[in-house]
């Protein structure tokens, strides 16, 4: 099993009256009992970037909730006036300015993630489709138990969402990000097909949504979220040391 | 000024394509280059049974807008399991610091920093660099 060091010194000559010498070195183990050592990482990476917008740089949901993850940012930048927003989803953290860094452990808390059933009805004929996510599904057998099947079989295939079988023939589809606002369904009417899912049928089937869980704005996930402080490049180093 | 030197090192030799870094920093106010001048002194906590909400931090003592630094470290001996759970303002969970965890994150003075003891008998320890 590998072994991750990670450790801290704070010196000061002046600080205080009798100075201060603080050294805390440290291996970095696994959660619970038994403690073994952690062992995956992200490896040191750098992310340039040249605007203000914020940007998540650990989504929580790619990562098992409450363990012992610890993430390292460092601010590369030489200009004192410059820093990165460091939030854990809508809070702040803190700043990190020109040189700093941070060392912290991340419970990668997941969040709500968006989801809404489908279900096909009356009678569906082959050659049908189901379009959602950019991802076509056409059924090459004549009921709607086997379009249901076709979509789940195609799950790989939405980037953005997962299918499952809820019944014979419903569809669950989640969400695969619970801050992924950008691609949440959009339902102009209950008992509709909508904008974001489109059914072509030969016959007079049907493909009715219904929400299981709305979209939240602040889903609670606490992702690691960055904002620039200025729009010319900038340059934050990070690294995650994780366990499955 | 007072002259503040952290130093942080990072050994993964053992990980394929991994290795070692050593990254210092001097701790100064924000946006400037005038060294942080006020320290709380490491603190040293028994906490005898399981407690929530510990301040570490009260965000209202302090200025805002600011460079500090917060270091934590979960110094209870002779555990698997006893953590420490580090949280900011309401109640949002930051992580788990188990026994010789450690962390030293930015604070601008504007978001609380608590912890919660998970076992009895549990010992930490901590110190704010601010600004005011």
């Amino acid at each position: 099993m590998a072994t991750v060091t990670a450790g801290l010194t704070l010196s000061s000559e002046d600080l205080t009256s009798n100075g201060l010498v603080l050294s805390t070195p440290g291996n970095l183990k696994k959660a619970g009992f038994k403690r073994t050592n952690l062992d995956n990482t992200t490896g040191i990476a750098r992310k340039s970037t040249t605007s203000l917008n914020q940007y998540t740089l650990f989504h929580a949901d790619e990562f098992t909730a409450d363990k012992a993850h610890k993430v390292y940012l460092k601010n590369t930048s030489n200009v004192a006036s410059e820093f990165f927003t460091v939030s854990l989803d809508e809070e702040v953290m803190g700043k990190l300015y020109a040189g700093d860094f941070a060392f912290f452990p991340w419970s990668a808390t997941d969040g709500v993630k968006q989801s809404f059933t489908l279900t096909l009805a009356l009678t569906w004929a082959a050659g049908d489709k189901v379009v959602f996510d950019g991802v076509t599904v056409t059924t090459a057998t004549a009921t709607t138990t086997a379009m249901v099947d076709d979509i789940v079989a195609q799950a790989d295939q939405y980037p953005n969402w997962i299918p499952t079988e809820a019944s014979e023939h419903v569809v669950l589809f989640t969400a695969r990000s619970s801050n992924n606002l950008e691609n949440i369904l959009e339902i102009e009417s209950t008992g509709a097909t909508t904008a974001s899912v489109v059914s072509t049928t030969a016959g007079n089937g049907t493909a009715i949504i219904a929400v299981v869980q709305e979209p939240e704005a602040n889903s609670t996930a606490n992702d690691i979220k960055i904002t620039p402080s200025v729009a010319t490049t900038m340059t934050l180093e990070h690294a995650l040391l994780y366990e499955l | 000024m007072p002259t503040t030197t952290a130093t942080f090192t990072l050994n993964t030799s053992e990980f394929s394509g991994g290795g070692s870094i050593s990254k210092s920093t001097t701790l100064r106010k924000a946006g400037t280059a005038t060294g942080i001048d006020q320290f709380t002194g490491i603190s040293r906590v028994y906490q005898a049974t399981v407690a929530a909400n510990l301040s570490v931090m009260a965000a209202g003592s302090y200025a805002n807008a600011q460079a500090g630094k917060v270091y934590i470290k979960n110094t209870t001996p002779d555990s698997n399991t006893a953590y420490l759970l580090v949280e900011m303002a309401s109640d949002v969970i930051l992580g788990r610091l188990y026994p010789g965890d450690w962390m030293f994150v930015p604070n601008d003075g504007e978001t609380d920093v608590k912890v919660s003891t998970s076992a009895a008998n549990m010992y930490y320890e901590f110190g704010i660099f601010h600004e005011g």
